[in-house]
This record gives C-alpha cells, structure tokens and sequence, in this order.
C-alpha cells in the first residue's frame, strides 16, 4: 500500500485555561492519499478549525498545547518543524488553506491582481506581467467571470462568492499540493456553495490536489469527498468512505446528525438531541457521547477505541462495537 | 423603490471631494497649498540674506508698516515683510522633516509592537511610557539644550520628543489588524512576518497616521518657534518666526508690528494646519464620514 500524503497519527491538543486543562482534539489517526478528497463533518466547537490550524502549525500555542502525536505531511513530521521551516518549506508551498470567512480573507488595501501577482510572483519568481497573465488564468480556472476587470477591482467591490473564487484562486496560485478548505462555503448562499464545491471537486480532480474538506453538513461533503471522519468534540466518531458513513451510519451521533436534515414539511425533529447537554455533568473517562447518546450501556462508561467494522469502516462506540443492550 | 446607482468614484478621489466639502478645510487646504508655494518661490525671487549686513539698513531700522515694507522693518532695518516670506519654507521643512523623523522612528516600532505582541511588545510600550512621561515642550527642550542650539538639533529633539504618539496609534492599529482574517489568510500561505507587517498591516493603519501627522504639524511648527524663542532653535540671523518673535520683545513698546507679524504668520500656519487635520480626520474615520 502506498504512503498516505498526510498522515496524522494521535494528535491530542489541549487547551489551558483558568477552569483547567480541556482536552480540544483527541484525533487517533486520519490518512489521506494523494489527490484524494477527505471531508471532515462536526458540529460548532468539535475542534475542525483546530486541526486545520494545527496542520499549518498556526494555532495559538499557548493557551493552546500539543500533547502528543505526529502530523506526517509526505512522510515529514510537520509538528517538529520550526516555525522558520513552516514558513520557508510548507505553508503556501505544500499547504494551503482557504478560510471560513470570504469577507475578511482579502486584504481591503490591494486590488484583487495586485494579490494575485503578489502571491504568484514570490512562488514562481518571474516579472510582473507573466504573473498578471497566469493571474488571469487563475481567475478564469476558478471560473471568475471577467477575469481582467476583476484584477482591477479591490475586494469589497466583490460579492462573497466571487470574494472566495479569489480566495480560492489565491490558495491555489502558490502550488499547493495540499488544500485545506476550512468551511469553505460558509456564508454563501446555495447556488454559488454548489459552484464553489462543483470548483473544488474539479480542481481535485483535473491539478491532482489534495483536499482536506471541513463542513458542519453532512451535504456538502457527500457531493465532494471520497472518505469522511465525523467529529465530536475532538474525537474521530466515525470514518469511512463517504458512501459507507452516510448510507450506512453506526455511531449514534453520525444518525442523529442526518436526522437532523429537514426532510419535508411533515418530520419532526427531536431536538432534545440535536442540542448539546452541559459539559459540567460529565463522567469522568466516559465515551464522548455519553450524555447525549439514547442507546447507551455499561460499558459506555469507559472511554471508547476506534473499531474496524467493515472495509474501511471504523466506528467509535460501545454499542456497536459488539456490547450487549442490558442497561 | 427603486435605488438608483450612482457611478463608483476611486475612493481617493471621493475622499478629496469629501474633503472639499467642507467649506473650512477646503479653505485649510487653499492655506496650506498658499504657504506651500510661498515655501517654494519666495526663496527663489528673494534669496536670503547671507551676511547681515547685506539686507540691514539703519537708516530705516523700526520703521512702521507702510507701502515700501507692508509689516514694518526690524531693528536692523531688515523688511519684516520679506523676512516672515522666507520663514515660511525655514518653519515648513523643519517641521516636515521633525515630523517624517518622529514617523520613521515611531511607526515601526509601533508596528513591531503590535505584531509581535508579548515581551517585545511590553519592552517597547514601557520606553514610549518613559518619553510620554514629560511633557513634550519640555523633553524638546532638554533634548535641544543637551545636543546644542541650532535648527538641526531643535528638528531632532522634537522628533525625539514626538515619536511615541505615533507608536501608539500604530501600534493600537496593528493590534487589531494583525487579528483579522487576511493576516492569517497571509501567515498561511507562507508570507514571512516582516512582509505581513510591511505589506499588510502598515498599509491598513495609514489614514490615522496621515491624520495624526497632519495635525501635529501645526504642533511641531509651534514647538519649533518656541525653541528658537527661547534661543535653543534657530540662531540670528535665520530669518525664523520664532527667533523673530523673540529678537522683537526688546522693541515690542514702540515697534508692535515686529512682533505681530511674525506671530500672525505662525499663527495662520498652525491654525491651517489644525484645520487641515481636523478635516481630514473627518472624512478618513469611517464614523464620522457623511456621505
């Protein structure tokens, strides 16, 4: 079997604060291949942000603190790299990320090409007018309708949609390999979020880049991502091929969660559910879900492993993992 | 209703067309453009006076205002009214160059400061505590007493005395700059910290700094006069506001226009100045903007 591209192997972040230390992100393993899309799905506040940002090591040290666990980016650790190497070797030139918020992504004091030939101009250092030509390029490759006008325009002259495609263009005009698309559709309405993630799927497929998808819906990683991991307050709940964790879901969060999905007019949703109980009753060293879980067990009180179902299936929780329904 | 989309002016343009607006800064701005040109020409049509006694005339010494000499002549006999002309560019260079020192200095290390935050941060903030601590009049006046009398130590004692402001405000700026979105966005495709700091945050806290130069022009053009007043600026024979001002006080009984008007043109200047900034700083801070 060939290397996955990147490799994180026990990641576990803690946060520091004057309430304790809160454990933010307890990943065991996620791999990725190269050209593949890999989409991770959580509600608000699971730790996705966090992960991305500590793939670019751009996270906040302290409060926050890795505890332990490697982040192999082609086989290097990336989490033993200085901040210099980052600089130098990964970000912007193996990694990319585009962020949550399209609106504040772009500087408000540079037109669009002046980014762009920037951007394009330090990575593949040639002059100013071969840079404002690939800039173009790039603006007509993320399908940005008048491509030479817009590099005339400053960013609040854009619309959110057309302010990602840059974004995205940007992301991509430094050669990444690997792009982590941070809820890339947030803020968006419906039409441009199918554009933008008919641009994503397309790019993954035709530049061969990596993806790392970040969604809060279930939707949007379906129509992108051949493996998914479901996100719980840190912890990897379940994963697989999108196919098999979203037809065939077994943690009971996984089936809350697609629950949750408005059908039509007449389906009622348990929201008792859907909403987050208080972390204060929490046991100690329990499974994640514990409070939430409907279907819980005895063995439910000790924390859970991952466990291989089927093929690529791996699912965290008691129930499923082969425990008896006798509480 | 239908709104109607009036045509996009670059926002430069509308900012000067803002600026026109007001009828008092548009009159500040004929001010500064006059005293701009008089900088210019006057020395060009009228040299200065190298040796005193080229321009002094005796047998005219503290003549009244009257046609020959608008403002009167001084106690050399020297024309008031020229002389007050070719201070103009003496008082405007100086302050420019005090003030463009007093921003070299300050803004990168406000910059520094607020991008890097913590110990470097801390460091920084408590030397601008130091200077801030005296009252800047006073601090240009140790300053200038300490390196010697002469304009060019009066220009780099205010500078000294001045910088600080500056850091602050960049440093406010860059502080909640450096949180947004594109200097992360930056960071993450592998911009080095000097460039975002360069490139990004500077460029972003500039319409505070041009409003708090502007302003403090007037300021340092009023400093500069009261060091040379009191003998630690500009030494005789420079044809300055200040040191006119103070060569007068001896006459000011029987000569009152020796001193008026020298301190009528540091007045005009300064009051220009203020306006200017004022203006400025009305039409730069979004909430004051009236569109």
């Amino acid at each position: 079997m060939d290397r996955p591209y990147l490799h994180i192997k026990n990641l576990k972040i803690n946060y520091h604060t004057y309430q304790g230390t809160k454990t933010v992100l307890n990943v065991d393993e996620i791999k990725i291949k190269k050209g593949e899309a890999f989409g991770i799905i959580g509600e608000s506040g699971t730790g996705k942000t966090v992960l991305a940002l500590s793939i670019m090591k751009l996270l906040e040290m302290p409060p926050g603190e890795q505890e332990s666990g490697q982040i192999l980016l082609d086989g290097d650790d990336l989490l033993k790299k200085t901040m210099k190497q980052m600089e130098r070797e990964i970000r912007g030139k193996k990694v990319s990320m585009i962020f949550q918020d399209p609106m504040s992504t772009l500087n408000p004091v540079y037109t669009i090409g002046q980014q762009l030939i920037n951007v394009i101009r330090e990575t593949k250092k040639c002059d100013k007018n071969t840079a404002y030509a690939e800039g173009v390029d790039m603006l007509n490759t993320v399908k940005l309708p008048d491509a030479e006008r817009a590099m005339d325009k400053y960013p609040h002259e854009l619309s959110g949609g057309q302010r990602q495609r840059v974004i995205i263009a940007l992301a991509l005009s430094c050669g990444a390999d690997l792009l982590i698309a941070d809820e890339p559709t947030r803020n968006l309405d419906v039409t441009i979020q199918a554009g933008i993630l008919k641009l994503i799927k397309e790019l993954q497929t035709n530049l061969n880049v990596t993806v790392l998808f970040i969604a809060n819906n279930p939707g949007l990683i379906s129509a992108t991502c051949n493996d998914t991991a479901i996100l719980y307050k840190g912890e990897i709940v379940e994963m697989g091929t999108t196919r098999e964790v979203l037809r065939n879901p077994q943690h009971p969060y996984t089936f809350t969660m697609l629950n949750a999905v408005p059908k039509d007019k007449d389906t009622t949703i348990d929201l008792s559910q859907v909403i987050p109980p208080d972390d204060k009753n929490e046991i100690e060293g329990s499974c994640v879900y514990y409070n939430r879980c409907t279907n819980k067990i005895v063995k439910c009180k000790e924390s859970q492993k991952l466990v291989k179902l089927e093929g690529s299936h791996y699912v965290k929780c008691g129930v499923c993992s082969g425990g008896d329904s006798n509480e | 209703m239908i709104k109607v989309l009036t045509p996009r002016i670059k926002s430069t343009k509308e900012s000067f067309f803002l600026l026109r607006k007001n009828w008092l800064t548009n009159l500040a701005m004929y001010g500064v453009l006059l005293l701009i040109l008089i900088a210019i020409i006057v020395p060009i049509v009228l040299p200065a006076d190298i040796h005193i006694a080229q321009d002094a005339n005796p047998e005219i010494k503290l003549q009244a205002p009257s046609l020959s000499h608008p403002f009167g002549t001084d106690y050399l006999g020297r024309d008031i009214f020229k002389r007050v002309l070719l201070g103009t560019r003496i008082s405007l260079t100086t302050a420019l160059l005090a003030v463009g020192l007093a921003l070299l200095i300050g803004i990168p290390l406000g910059a520094i400061a607020g991008f890097y935050g913590g110990r470097i941060d801390e460091i920084i903030m408590r030397i601008t505590d130091v200077f801030l601590g005296f009252p800047p009049l006073l601090l240009a006046i140790a300053i200038a007493a300490f390196l010697g009398p002469n304009l060019r130590n009066a220009m780099i004692a205010i500078a000294a005395a001045w910088w600080p402001w500056y850091t602050r405000v960049v440093r406010g700026q860059a502080i909640s700059m450096k949180e947004r979105q594109f200097v992360k966005a930056a960071k993450a495709i592998g911009t080095p910290s000097r460039k975002i700091i360069f490139k990004h945050i500077l460029p972003n806290c500039i319409s505070p700094i041009i409003v708090q130069a502007s302003m403090d022009i007037g300021g340092v053009i009023l400093t500069i006069a009261s060091l040379s007043f009191l003998g630690l600026g500009a030494q005789s024979p420079t044809p300055e506001w200040g040191l006119m001002v103070s060569t007068s006080r001896n006459y000011f009984l029987n000569a009152w226009w020796y001193s008026i008007y020298p301190g009528l043109a540091i007045f005009f200047t300064v009051l220009v100045f203020n306006l200017l900034g004022d203006g400025l700083r009305e039409v730069l801070d979004p909430k004051t903007r009236k569109n």
